[in-house]
């Protein structure tokens, strides 16, 4: 199947799913008619708390559903939807209250009936986890215990919602609708079991050990695992793995970095790994030998997956990481297509893999235009920022039609994406990989 | 491009999701069904008028509108009608509210229950009578039960309650 079916195919699997309540809710045995806004909220709750389950199913790193879409796709929708379907968990008891306002007192989440108490917390767990979401680099929310509070929370608001559900027995009359409802959430929370228990011991299997930590310029590390008695990992360059240290696959501590090794070395596998937080931050330290395991590959930011003339590499900071995956991979297939590097950064001294370049520049057709924001005294490249001018001096007029790849921060793939606007690069030549994964 | 798509499908979905419920509710308010509907509506008893007033219609609308949300059947009700001080307690419970413990079934729980002063004296009356004779809750009235004439609310509101007040007023089962 390939991507765009596959894509088609589990985007009506899913509107299926999320949409399945209204339906049961109108077969068999249905209740009285109710006003309009009285179901119209109801319908909300329904499709809401759905959405909600889904997305244990989303975040649960399925191959078959991510690779049509890119698991970074998958993740920014898990963060979208849910604002949505909070929104529409929340339209339930305010329209009840606009359309009756005598109901008004089943919004205290200490009065009210047992069924509207079910429903108030349920609601306000829901919100609590997503404003800890919003907020957890604000407020310094260690990640892990995020992720655990995370799944924790979520648990708890479906169970609540379907104790609501059940107390306002209204359509859950009918015991099979309600088994209907439950069973669909218990389907979607078991995507939790098989993330956190099935696909850890299965990664139990295919242990790796840390064989080397390299220390590049930019406080950026390349760190390299090899196979223990396994073939390693195949991967597409340009894609990413989830990285798991210590002798336990079961940690809740694992991070995503990019593959910056050739493709065509599945059991020897190397990280760009730039030191920003408290887990990278002592990246450099790891003990040799020390086991790791790997969740992946996954991600569909690629020059595997769709054919080119050339390539256009635009790579801000770090973003470099997956870019060296794909030019050590292209060299090692001895690929004779035209590719130009823009590489920003902010100095040349923490502008990271500059050797590794210069050498991969004599194996491929490869030209590298590095743009520094603040440059040395003597430098006669580009400075400042990758946009308009230096596309207008460096991307050749045939280049247009070359495949571009763009991966860095957020406010550098912005100014990248008006400069190739301003170049008149088509939008359907372009892909863009954002670092905020998680 | 792949992120652009993405946002536009994800506004794209929510709508779809909006759409599709707001479809679901008006067939739904329509008495829309895709299969079998079963008439739950309750049954048509001798009590369909009071001293010549027809208030079935007018108790249907209100108990659909406004209690449905939270009640499905509340079969205990013809219990609290016929125990002492049970009449005019449910009358005082409808227009005052309640705030307090109330024994369901054998366990107690506090309920805040809304009041609906705001409706006329004939809404209030109906909807009392609607509860007292639905789902085979006649069978449990006495015979002459004197169901409610919107006079015995007007008569209540004098009483100017708070639904605490209401709550301890509630007749022990």
């Amino acid at each position: 199947m390939n991507r765009t079916v596959a894509g088609g195919f589990w985007l009506i699997i899913y509107l299926i799913v999320i949409l399945s309540p209204l339906f049961f809710m109108m077969i068999g045995d249905t209740p009285p008619e109710r006003p309009f806004w009285v179901e119209f909220s109801v319908g909300l709750g329904f499709v809401g708390l759905v959405q909600t389950a889904v997305q244990f199913a989303l975040i649960a790193r399925y191959k078959t559903i991510t690779a049509p879409y890119g698991i970074d796709l998958i993740l920014k929708y898990h963060r979208q939807i849910a604002t949505i379907a909070i929104g529409l968990l929340l339209a339930h008891p305010v329209i009840l209250v606009i359309h009756n306002p005598g109901l008004l007192g089943l919004l205290n989440p200490v009065g009210g009936t047992m069924a509207s108490r079910a429903g108030n917390w349920a609601l306000y767990t829901f919100i609590l986890l997503a404003l800890l979401s919003y907020f957890r680099k604000r407020i310094n929310l260690d990640y892990e215990l995020w992720r655990v509070t995370h799944a924790g929370l979520a648990l708890i608001a479906v169970v609540l919602a379907h104790v609501h559900i059940r107390l306002s027995a209204y359509y859950t009359e009918t015991p099979w609708k309600h088994g209907v409802l439950i069973g669909i959430s218990v389907v979607m929370l078991a995507s939790l079991v098989y993330l956190r228990l099935i696909k850890p011991a299965l990664l139990k299997r295919r242990p790796y050990r840390v064989a080397e930590i390299k220390a590049e310029r930019g406080d950026t590390w390349s760190f390299t695992v090899t196979a223990r008695d396994h073939e390693g990992m195949r991967f597409r360059p340009g894609q990413f793995a989830w990285l798991k240290l210590g002798e336990s696959p079961f940690t809740v501590e694992e991070h995503p970095f990019s593959f910056s090794s050739s493709a065509l070395e599945p059991k020897r596998l190397e990280f760009g790994i730039k030191e920003l937080g408290d887990f990278t931050g002592g990246i450099g330290q790891v003990p040799i030998g020390t086991t790791a395991y790997l969740d992946g590959p996954h991600g569909a930011f690629s020059p595997d997956l769709e054919p080119a003339a050339g390539y256009a590499f635009y790579a801000g900071g770090v973003g470099i990481t997956p870019f060296m995956s794909m030019l050590r991979t292209l060299a090692d297939r001895g690929d004779k297509r035209p590719i130009v590097l823009f590489y920003g950064d902010k100095s040349w001294d923490a502008t990271a893999f500059t050797d590794a370049l210069a050498e991969l520049e004599k194996r491929l057709d490869l030209t590298i235009v590095y743009v520094l924001e603040e440059p040395p005294e003597d430098w006669d490249g580009e400075s400042g920022f990758i946009d308009a001018g230096v596309l207008e001096r460096h991307l050749p007029e045939e280049g247009i039609e070359r495949l571009h790849l763009v991966c860095g921060p957020e406010p550098m793939l912005d100014a990248v994406g008006k400069a190739l606007e301003q170049r008149e690069v088509p939008i359907r030549l372009i892909r863009f990989e954002r670092f905020g994964l998680v | 491009m792949r992120h652009i798509y993405a946002n536009r499908a994800a506004y794209l979905l929510a709508a779809l999701l909006v759409v599709a419920t707001a479809l679901f509710a008006w067939l739904r308010s329509e008495g829309g069904t895709l299969v079998a509907l079963d008439d739950d509506a309750p049954e048509v008893t001798e009590f369909d008028e009071v001293n010549g007033w027809a208030w079935r219609e007018t108790g249907e609308q209100v108990f659909v509108a406004d209690c449905q949300g939270c009640h499905v059947r509340l079969t205990h009700t013809p219990e609290l009608f016929t125990a002492e001080g049970g009449r005019s307690y449910l009358i005082e419970l409808v227009l005052f509210g309640f705030d307090g413990e109330m024994v369901i079934d054998g366990s107690a729980r506090q309920v805040d229950h809304p009041a609906f002063a705001g409706h006329d004296d004939e809404q209030l009356a109906a909807v009392l009578n609607h509860v007292l004779v639905s789902w085979n809750n006649a069978d449990e009235l006495p015979e002459d039960p004197d169901l409610y004439l919107p006079d015995y609310i007007d008569e209540a509101r004098d009483r100017e309650l708070g639904p605490e007040e209401v709550a301890e007023r509630r007749p022990s089962l």
